[in-house]
């Protein structure tokens, strides 16, 4: 893991644990001074866009569902709202509805199971979920039962739980009938209590001192915690369409990380996506239960220290189960379950928000319904650059440590932001030079 | 661990077929819907894991012996599957069966019984989803695993060595198709040549042990 070479140590996180994909850490240090710090991501390019092109766009919820195993849903919704917004459908308030609903599953199954078996062992000194259990199996069994959850309403209304098959283009194949969804509500208000519990634990946990100075971008809506629609804001000002997304935010290549890096166009900087964000720009929006926890737990945006992530995922798990319930109790099925339409030669953009961060996707269509082009926009590879950013300044507080705890530390900070590489291939092995 | 079961209690084992509806990785489930006629399960459990109905269906064709089958499409299915809130009658014996690839013919069986300090080390450092064996291991640490747990590897062709290659389904027409309401049937019909060959002697060394202890 270490190497000194001359005036150069050298520390290296061969795999990054804890996280989805394939990535490593390369940290190099001349003189006592950071040179480089390079998210090095390995895992190879997946080419999904190019995959798109010349297929049906009924293809595409499905095929992009198989970008990520633990955030299928964001890639169904932001896809369907993209190309709906390119043949020009106007879906009904009960699909809508029915959508949440399903975008709640996924936030459920995907924070519950980062909060409590990625993310706590961290703060409570263990090296995971299995040591963790040992101790305290009561957090690992509550972090199963919120997740199994999630996972069982995705069931329900995609069909699995894994890559589910039952969104459409213009709604669902198929709606969940009344009494299929009710038999939810009981241990969906059970799983709120679960959330809440956590949450206060969570709230009591030793946070490391480390604010930065984030640009954070999320959708905004008028009336909704930030999901499945809304205007792109930044707490810089920025405020635009989804669509316009491209006009604003670029990625790049960078020589060391097979996925693409983003950056906003105004200021040539990284920015931050995921629930950090979406608390700051939407706290008001946030359920009323999980607003009265905030306040009890005295989580108050703005927040900008990046270890704070796992309370702000919680935050967000109390909010996902309190709407899920609120949907369940008042849920009527859509009818038709599935908006009809023509094909028309058009492009659109869409963007929607996944566990981990704003995820846009841009579709061209022919008159024939299949797709020209593709573009997709993780939110992983939108936080590298910040990730990065990050990395550089939280440093000097943890270099005087032995190699092997820099590491560590360096885990630590990027387990916080959720990261899923495999959907950024579209990431770890840490190396620090020192000199 | 105690391997053998009281005798003065029901046996109810949990057999697993982890897996897909596609190629190769199908085998789990294959065996696992062979098994059901063989041990005389009427039906088995492949639809959402919350479906207690599809997923519970058990043979009382031998006394003192009841069978749950199910396929199961990762490792995290079967930590939840294990949960005792799911089933508070707990089950005695735990058959895992899962394709993999490795050295050696395919259609071979391997077997591991836990606990096997070979599965320690297959671990792997950690992703969203759960590998078998930290799934397995976690179930330990939680007191959900039954009495006995046996693992069983069935070798397929390394994907790169022989594409799956006879009687695909026909494509679906729509991807309305492969809607939920139409996946009750799962069609198993993805298998390469040489493993398709094989299932006969896969299940002809499988059943025996799904029955051991069983007089």
């Amino acid at each position: 893991m270490s190497e000194h070479q001359g005036q150069t140590r050298s520390i290296r996180v061969e795999a990054m644990t804890r996280v989805e994909g394939e990535g490593g850490l390369d940290i190099r240090l001349l003189d006592g001074r950071i040179e480089q710090v390079n998210l090095n991501i390995f895992e190879p390019p997946r080419f999904f866009e190019a995959f798109l092109r010349g297929r049906p766009l009924e293809d595409v919820p499905d095929i992009t569902a198989r970008i990520c195993g633990i955030c299928p849903v964001a890639y169904q919704m932001s896809s369907v709202h993209a190309l709906e917004a390119a043949l020009g459908v106007e879906i009904s308030p009960e699909i809508r509805r029915l959508r949440r609903l399903l975008y709640c599953g996924e936030w459920i199954e995907s924070h519950a199971l980062h909060v409590h078996m990625l993310n706590l062992p961290d703060f409570l000194g263990f090296d995971g979920a299995l040591e963790m259990a040992q101790a305290h199996p009561e957090r690992v069994e509550r972090g199963l039962q919120i997740r199994k959850l999630g996972n069982q309403l995705l069931d329900r209304l995609g069909g699995r739980a894994i890559h589910p098959i039952n969104v459409a283009v213009g709604g669902f194949y198929r709606a969940p009938t009344r009494g299929e969804l009710s038999e939810f509500v009981k241990p969906f208000e059970a799983g709120l209590r679960l959330a809440e519990e956590a949450t206060r634990e969570i709230a009591t946990l030793d946070f490391p001192v480390f604010d930065q100075a984030y640009d954070l971008v999320a959708l905004v809506h008028p009336d909704e915690y930030p999901m499945n629609e809304g205007r792109i804001e930044s707490c810089d000002g920025l405020s635009i369409a989804a669509d316009e997304f491209p006009n604003h935010f670029v990625e790049q290549q960078v020589p060391h990380s097979t996925a693409m890096q983003a950056i906003r166009l105004e200021t040539g900087k990284p920015y931050l996506l995921g629930p950090l964000a979406r608390i700051q720009l939407a706290f008001e929006r946030l359920a009323p239960e999980a607003r009265r926890l905030a306040d009890e737990v005295r989580f108050q945006p703005p927040c900008r220290n990046p270890f704070y992530g796992i309370l702000a995922r919680s935050l967000e798990l109390v909010h996902a189960f309190a709407e899920a319930i609120d949907i369940l109790k008042t849920y009527t099925p859509p009818r038709p379950p599935r908006i009809a339409y023509a094909y028309r030669e058009a492009v659109g953009g869409a963007a929607t928000e996944a566990p981990r961060g704003l995820l846009y996707h841009g579709y061209g269509i022919a008159a024939d319904g299949k797709v020209t082009h593709a573009n997709i926009v993780p939110p992983t590879s939108q936080n590298q650059g910040q990730i990065e950013a990050d990395l550089r300044d939280y440093l000097p507080q943890v270099l005087s440590l032995p190699d092997r705890e820099v590491a560590d530390a360096c885990e630590k900070l990027v387990r916080c932001y959720d990261p899923c590489i495999s959907c950024s291939t579209h990431f770890l092995r840490v190396r620090i030079d020192r000199g | 661990m105690n391997l053998k079961p009281a005798e003065d209690r029901l046996r109810k084992t949990l057999v697993v077929g982890l897996g897909s509806i596609h190629g190769d990785d199908s085998i789990g489930w294959v065996i696992t819907d062979r098994l059901a006629k063989r041990l005389d399960v009427a039906r088995i459990g492949c639809g959402p894991s919350h479906d207690r109905t599809q997923a519970r269906e058990e043979s009382a064709s031998i006394p003192g012996q009841q069978w749950v089958l199910g396929q199961l499409a990762s490792p995290a299915e079967l930590l939840d599957r294990l949960d005792p809130a799911e089933c508070p009658d707990r089950f005695t014996d735990l058959i895992v069966i899962d394709a993999c690839v490795g050295s050696g013919k395919v259609g071979e069986v391997l077997r591991w019984d836990w606990p096997d300090r070979d599965w320690e080390t297959r671990r792997t450092s950690g992703t969203h989803d759960l590998s078998l064996a930290l799934a397995l291991e976690l179930a330990e640490r939680l007191g959900r695993l039954p009495q006995r747990l046996t693992i069983l590897g069935v070798l397929i062709p390394h994907p790169r060595e022989e594409p799956a290659a006879v009687q695909w389904p026909a494509p679906p027409t729509g991807i309305a198709a492969a809607a939920p309401a139409a996946r009750t049937a799962v069609p198993f019909s993805g298998l390469s040549t040489a493993l398709a060959a094989a299932v006969p002697d896969i299940l002809s060394r499988i059943e025996p042990i799904c029955r051991e202890g069983i007089g």
